[in-house]
């Protein structure tokens, strides 16, 4: 039965619009806050605990060019698909399904690895009363529910991870002023003992980079809720600057309470050092929050990824760069149902490895190109469609410094990447070298290509 | 059985109880609607 309107046309349907910068601040940070709870430690091992703030800081000054450029490109290029719209618009069709295949293998396996860690940690408690607990139905359970909760409607699904996040982000805060001293109490932090000079010198901070991305990693993410929220030009940068403040400050929290409570030796090889530092202070209190914190905050990046892959995919197959069935939208509850209920057995699929580093590292390789992208994205934007053609919701500054600066970073974070993964690298590539065949070969015959361009702008300049 | 086995079994079956639910909707949605209809979604139409 096709729904039919008075004058005799089909309906169309779309995907609701019911979204504010709350909850595009929710789907940003909650997709990167577990970084913060375990990952960005690994840096440690690599370049020592100053090491590690370098990173922080280096990469999150690669991030803040992301979320410039991203906010200035979503603002105007408001669809579903993000990243992957913006290069279907900018540069064309080869790079927009590069780009949509990582958005999807990089949400996709990331949300792989925070059911991983649901699963781990709930083994990890039964450990504690001396049971054995299989982590496998719980990883199922954590991808089937926030799936089914996805399936049901965007707007439930953000407000669920907002409040989730918030308390991942308020665990964080509540730990800094139980621990720091501030307010009067006494500092448990013992940064005059326990920070020592650079452990490899130079290239270990280097090499530090590539662990340096788990504390912002995903924050591009809030650009594939522009086709759901009610003001894209308002929402997309107020959520995503407001969610890259928010990293900022609890990346350089997450940071020194951390390196003051435990060694970096041992830091440097935690799975969760945020709850370890709880651990360590003696209060059950803070034992308990963080790990609800820990919890919470791999559910909520969970949650965003199934968000994030499902609508690139959904964009993908609405174009026909894949099957066009994907691409189908649910009558009552507006949501890209089958892509969702699509990605779930991938997602399984990558989980039941059980190769938690090598999902991770795949994921992070699939965002770091997706960040390369966007240097000579912006670039092109400007070019092609200067300032004043075309109605922009938000103009990042300094430009082209921004862009010069993510393409250097990026190539410092690639080099890094290749002393730690050389072979994760290089596989990678062949991957999407290989995927970018297929499609040239097989499926871009069935694209649209007239249909492809959407935005109400004026010609390119040059063209 | 102990309670974590418990817990397992529930955490299965749960789970398979969601995926159903959406696939039996899925199922209603594709029998009861038209195609023309469920994929005339278009980028930058609201």
């Amino acid at each position: 039965m096709t729904t039919a309107t008075e004058a005799g046309k089909p309906e169309k349907i779309a995907l609701l619009k019911v979204l504010g910068p709350v909850h595009v601040w929710a789907l940003g940070v909650g997709i990167v806050l577990v970084g913060e709870y375990m990952g960005w430690n690994f840096s440690v091992a690599k370049g020592g605990a100053y090491g590690a703030l370098i990173a922080c800081w280096v990469i999150g000054l690669l991030y803040t060019c992301v979320a410039m450029i991203d906010s200035e490109v979503t603002s105007t290029v408001a669809a579903a698909g993000g990243q992957y719209t913006q290069a279907k618009h900018i540069i064309g069709p080869l790079m927009a399904f590069n780009v949509g295949l990582y958005l999807v293998m990089a949400y996709t396996m990331l949300e792989a690895a925070d059911a991983l860690v649901v699963g781990d940690l709930l083994k990890a408690v039964a450990a504690q009363y001396g049971a054995e607990l299989d982590p496998r139905p719980f990883v199922v359970l954590t991808i089937a529910f926030l799936a089914w909760l996805n399936y049901r409607g965007v707007f439930m699904t953000l407000t669920v991870n907002f409040v989730i996040t918030a308390f991942a982000v308020i665990a964080i805060l509540v730990l800094f002023f139980s621990t720091a001293g501030v307010g009067g109490g006494e500092s448990l932090l013992r940064h005059s003992e326990l920070l020592t000079d650079l452990p490899y010198g130079w290239i270990g901070v280097l090499a530090s980079l590539q662990f340096g991305m788990w504390y912002y990693l995903g924050i591009e993410g809030t650009c594939q809720a522009a086709e759901e929220v009610r003001s894209a030009g308002r929402s997309i940068p107020l959520g995503t600057m407001g969610g890259m403040i928010t990293l900022l400050v609890a990346a350089s929290l997450t940071w020194y309470m951390c390196t003051g409570l435990i060694p970096w030796e041992y830091l440097g090889q935690a799975t969760t050092p945020l709850y370890d530092a709880a651990r360590l202070t003696g209060s059950v209190q803070l034992e308990v929050t963080l790990f609800i914190g820990t919890m919470f905050a791999a559910i909520a990046s969970a949650n965003g990824c199934i968000n994030d892959a499902s609508r690139a995919w959904f964009s993908m197959a609405r174009d026909r760069y894949m099957p066009q069935w994907f691409g189908a939208v649910h009558p009552r509850y507006r949501t890209p149902y089958r892509s969702i209920l699509f990605l779930i057995p991938i997602a399984v699929s990558f989980a039941f490895t059980g190769l938690l580093d090598q999902v991770i590292t795949f994921s992070i390789l699939s965002g770091l190109l997706g960040y390369t992208f966007m240097s000579f994205n912006i670039v092109r934007f400007r070019r092609l469609w200067p300032l004043g053609s075309i109605e922009r919701g938000y103009v990042h500054p300094y430009h082209p410094l921004p862009a010069i600066v993510l393409g250097l970073l990026c190539s410092a974070t690639y080099f890094a990447t290749y002393l730690g993964y050389g072979t994760s690298l290089l596989s990678i590539m062949a991957f999407y070298i290989l995927a970018s065949l297929w499609f040239v070969v097989r499926r871009y015959p069935y694209v649209k290509r007239g249909e492809q361009f959407t935005m109400p702008w004026p010609r390119p300049k040059g063209y | 059985m102990d309670f974590w086995s418990v817990l397992e079994y529930a955490a299965w079956g749960i789970s398979v109880v969601l995926v159903g639910w959406m696939l039996v909707d899925a199922r209603f949605v594709s029998t009861t609607y038209g195609e023309d209809f469920l994929l005339s979604s278009r980028e930058g139409e609201e």
